[in-house]
């Protein structure tokens, strides 16, 4: 049973993170390679508050959240204005940043050696030490931040930022103010990350630099391209379902134990290509923006510019 | 002063190794546009492949084979990807993500086949030491910095001297203008993920006999070959001195500073390089009044790179 | 009456099943274990050769007729909350009672589970001190760091005269431990380390490192890096012209050190458990059978993994599946012979062992009686 609760939390977890990716990813257009060590950023900074600050986790989560929108908004800065390779590279660089400073710098984070003991919230005079009682913390945080990504993916807000992926020049004609939109996503999807980053730290009592390494980057791009980008109820599906399959995978008869974390990454790699070859929209495209229903006839379209020449007709 | 000149010797020389992948991958990258995340796990399974069939036929012949199958599986492996997946895909992102999972399956199932143990493949004469009173170099050093400098001399040569260089060249600069001017720009890119291929398996074998190999280790030599290529912003010479640039700051850092935190001050000192070129760039556009030519000096810019 | 039936039915069908040790058909009793550790990714070939250890532990119990232990494998690819995971479901779906692990990251993360859950978590290889805090649930059946460390300062700075040393660690939580505890007993004792440099875990080329300590000139090199890592090192000492004595821990002495270093290992001198395959029939037959399975000899910490099988198989087999009858059986005996080493546990449940100083010469560690 509490195997169960554990992988469920870890989803819960994981779905916060790759939806904010998504966010990021499928409705913004950018890729941010650096989830990973932004959970990381998140996680050390609720654990040392826990730990040295006298802080309760759940208010330091609040905090990590805070401080992980910052640094995404700063780094945003300074990044502006990059195209698309040189900004991605930037951001395999500050993930590699930001994760040698969490191993590197041993004064503050004890380096590989971790930071153990973390205690668990309590709230209001309620103790969410055990597994159960943190298991309800941790889902009712989720379902808050989850619901509030999917409110947003289906707001204004989520429109003008489709809008600056599918056309940045276009919406900045319009009068929109794509850097805004742009810092305002990244702080989003970097408060997330953080937040779910101090709910790991209080799942596992620890953290570790090795829990934040790329590779924890790469698997959220696949949740995120697998279950469909700018479709963030995709990517908790996708979440479920993948987690599922790797757990499935250990159940294969015959297979040697120590081939079980390849064949993961090999189907992982399977999906991704697979994904982006046969189904590019993922496993749950994005939904249109508006319902269809009202406008039921379809208009054929006049050749050349002979539309000019004809009254404006309800479309 | 000793000390300096020795890991400024060690620093370059680290540099070079890196710079023969480095120069694999911007070949393909300047010429495809294509971010080949692959590349690295590819070069390490060839490798992997070259130690198999040497330690199966043994001999010189057994070496023979080796080669050619290390080199003839790379590029075949690299062509097929980019013929049947990313000429398929054509937009940038899809690309990326089909390169990563293609990364992730060469890597594990070459993990998935082979031992996690270091494989590593001795040869005694390679590893004699030199002495050169400054500082102790081994052979096998010395042939892998004579190699750079051949491939890179002839890489230059290449590009500006022969007919199919030049072809080459206006593919990276100008792909439409190449064709349009009868360049078979599709060749073009083929021969690249050919050479490229071919660079990454020497780099590969390099570290088969220096170091060992491990699966995981093509994510490293990739990461190190994207960043040097972004950064040589589309010119090979570029990409040739950041290669060793980047080995001798590294181990010149360690000169200073703890050598705990080489990789956090590369990384940190990319990302800030790649920060103030782009605000430089920004600033030299935007300007009222253009900038003295020594000062604008243009490199070859491709692909907004 | 049909429902009492099937009441009686399934009690005695559960108890025949698996709430053991239970009865195999032969008259053997049988028990179960778990075990994580590293299985894949990085260092996975430790993982591996704990897998073997393990596996030969398994034949052995059975053949002596002492119980049909079963074994259940997890993959922690060195990440805590898969290690975490990993005993969760270890517990829940085969509800075995001891659980047998490495890895420091892993041990202080599974530790406080294992407390809640009341099942034995035993330590075979990690070395971190700060295990020692973590309760009566965990028992450690390897020496600690500090006490390595300690007997190391003493064996350089009492014994062989080494006033001044450059050290180089691998950066994880072994070799951060190591450092430490050695830089603090080695200063006490009125030692110097001049120089301090670390390595990235697989990272092989160790020049620059090696380089900066040289510069120092210290009287000796001291290494507490992985393997093979510190094989690396070694070789490329020696390469740059190093003369000076060279001081390792245990890992020093692994076959895959031999492979990438030869004979630079030669004179490389440390102190570790006495694992000799030669100290009794059991550590020779051991040595054997594992070579047989691997291919290669095994190392300190794969013999310390087997012992590990074989005390938590024997402790089932004498008080049952009760976890603290376990753990009480396994911290209470006395002079246990495994193949590794005599086990005496402490108060905290951690071995006690004295250590030995090695010499490394022909490919192989010897134990020289006068230092």
């Amino acid at each position: 049973m509490r195997f169960l609760l554990t992988t469920a939390m870890l989803i819960e977890i994981y779905a916060i993170v790759s939806m904010a990716l998504n966010l990021l990813l499928g409705v913004a257009g950018r890729y941010s390679a650096y989830e990973a060590a932004m959970m990381g950023v998140g996680a050390y900074t609720a654990s040392l508050l826990a730990l040295n600050a006298g802080f309760d986790l759940y208010t330091a989560c609040f905090i990590a959240a805070l401080a992980a929108a910052c640094l995404a908004i700063v780094f945003q800065v300074m990044v502006r204005h990059m195209d698309f390779f040189t900004f991605n590279v930037s951001s395999f660089a500050l993930q590699m940043v930001l994760y040698e400073t969490l191993l590197k710098w041993r004064d503050l984070t004890e380096g590989s050696v971790g930071l153990f003991g973390i205690p668990r919230p309590e709230i209001f005079g309620v103790s969410f030490n055990t597994l159960n009682s943190y298991m309800v913390l941790t889902t009712v945080s989720a379902a808050v931040v989850i619901g509030f990504l999917l409110y947003l993916e289906r707001s204004q807000y989520a429109l003008a930022l489709r809008g600056m992926r599918d056309g940045e020049k276009a919406i900045e004609s319009l009068g929109k103010n794509t850097f805004l939109l742009k810092i305002s996503v990244f702080a989003i999807a970097g408060a997330a990350t953080g937040f779910a980053g101090g709910l790991l730290a209080g799942l596992t009592r620890s953290v570790h630099p090795s829990m934040f390494y790329i590779y924890l980057s790469i698997v959220f791009t696949i949740f995120v391209v697998g279950g469909g980008r700018g479709n963030l109820l995709g990517t908790i599906i996708a979440v479920v379902l993948l987690t599922g399959v790797e757990q499935a995978i250990t159940l294969i008869p015959g297979l040697p134990v120590s081939q079980i974390g390849a064949l993961q990454r090999v189907i992982y790699g399977a999906i991704l290509l697979g994904v982006v070859m046969w189904r590019p929209g993922g496993l749950f495209p994005e939904r249109p923006i508006f319902k269809r229903t009202q406008y039921k006839e379809i208009h054929p379209v006049d050749q050349g510019l002979a539309f000019l020449g004809q009254k404006k007709v309800e479309v | 002063m000793n000390l300096l000149i020795e890991l400024a010797v060690t620093g370059a020389l680290s540099g070079v190794k890196v710079g023969i992948s480095a120069l694999g991958f911007a070949i393909i990258f300047y010429a495809t546009k294509e971010m080949h995340f692959a590349y690295g796990a590819i070069s390490v399974a060839a490798a992997y492949l070259c130690y198999w069939v040497v330690l199966s036929v043994v001999g010189p012949v057994g070496v023979i084979l080796a080669l050619f199958a290390a080199f003839g599986f790379a590029v075949l492996m690299s062509v097929a990807i980019h013929k049947f997946v990313y000429l398929r895909l054509r937009s940038v992102m899809p690309v990326v993500m089909a390169s990563l999972g293609i990364s992730l399956l060469v890597e594990n199932i070459v993990q998935m086949i082979g031992s996690p143990d270091t494989q590593v493949l001795v040869y005694d004469n390679l590893l004699q030491v030199v002495d050169f009173g400054f500082a102790r170099v081994r052979v096998l050093e010395l042939w892998i910095a004579a190699l750079f400098l051949a491939i890179s001399f002839g890489l230059d040569f290449f590009l500006n001297r022969t007919r199919i260089g030049q072809g080459f060249a206006a593919t990276i600069e100008d792909p439409e203008m190449a064709e349009l001017v009868g360049i078979r720009t599709a060749r073009m890119r083929i021969g690249a993920y050919c050479a490229g291929a071919a660079l990454g398996t020497l780099s590969g074998l390099s570290m088969l006999i220096d170091t060992g190999l491990r699966p995981s280790q093509g994510f490293v030599l990739l990461l190190y070959a994207l960043i040097i290529t972004i950064m040589g912003r589309g010119s090979f010479r570029a990409v040739a001195i950041w290669a060793v640039l980047f080995g001798l700051l590294r181990s010149v850092w360690s000169w200073q500073f703890p050598t705990e935190f080489q990789e956090l001050a590369m990384f940190a000192v990319m990302m800030g390089y790649l920060i103030g070129r782009d605000a430089w760039d920004r600033y030299k556009r935007n300007r009222l009044t253009p900038l003295p030519a020594s000062v604008s000096a243009s490199s070859v810019v491709t692909g907004g790179v | 009456m049909l429902f009492k039936k099937l009441l009686i039915s399934s009690v005695v069908a559960l108890s025949v099943l698996g709430l053991g040790p239970s009865n195999a058909a032969d008259g053997l009793k049988t028990g179960k274990v778990g075990v994580i550790v590293q299985l894949s990714g990085l260092a996975a070939q430790f993982g591996i050769g704990v897998q073997n250890a393990v596996s030969v532990a398994q034949e052995d119990l059975k053949q002596k007729g002492v119980i049909d232990l079963t074994v259940h494998y997890e993959d922690h690819q060195q990440q805590a909350q898969l290690g975490l995971l990993g005993f969760e479901k270890l517990v829940d779906t085969y509800d075995v009672p001891v659980v047998i692990a490495n890895a420091s990251p892993i041990i202080l993360a599974v530790g406080p589970a294992a407390e809640e859950r009341e099942k034995v978590l035993y330590n075979f290889a990690a070395v971190s001190p700060k295990i020692k805090e973590l309760g009566p649930w965990v028992v450690t059946g390897t020496p600690l760091s500090d006490n390595d460390s300690l007997q190391l300062a003493d064996l350089l700075y009492n014994k062989k005269g080494i006033k001044t040393v450059g050290l180089l660690n691998v950066n994880d939580a072994n070799g951060i431990t190591f450092a430490d505890a050695f830089t603090k007993a080695f200063e006490a004792l009125g030692g110097k380390v001049l120089a301090h440099e670390t390595n990235e875990q697989t990272v092989v080329d160790l020049r620059t490192q090696l380089l900066k300590i040289n510069a120092t000139n210290p009287d000796a090199l001291v290494i507490f890096s992985n393997v093979p890592e510190n094989g690396y090192a070694v070789a490329q000492a020696r390469e740059m012209g190093m003369k000076r004595p060279i001081f390792a821990n245990t890992f020093i002495a692994d076959p895959e050190n031999f492979k990438v270093a030869g004979k630079a290992l030669d004179g490389v001198m440390g102190v570790t458990m006495r694992f000799d395959p030669n100290r009794s029939p059991a550590a020779n037959s051991f040595a054997e059978k594992f070579k047989a399975k691997a291919n290669r000899d095994p190392s300190v910490s794969e013999a310390l993994a087997y012992d590990a099988a074989m005390l938590a198989g024997e402790a089932m087999a004498k008080v049952g599946d009760d976890p603290k009858a376990i753990r009480d059986y396994m911290v209470s005996v006395k002079d246990w012979e495994g193949v590794s080493t005599t086990f005496n546990f402490d108060e905290h449940g951690i071995l006690k062992v004295s250590l030995s100083p090695f010499v490394i010469a022909d490919g192989k560690l010897t134990f020289p009686t006068t230092n």
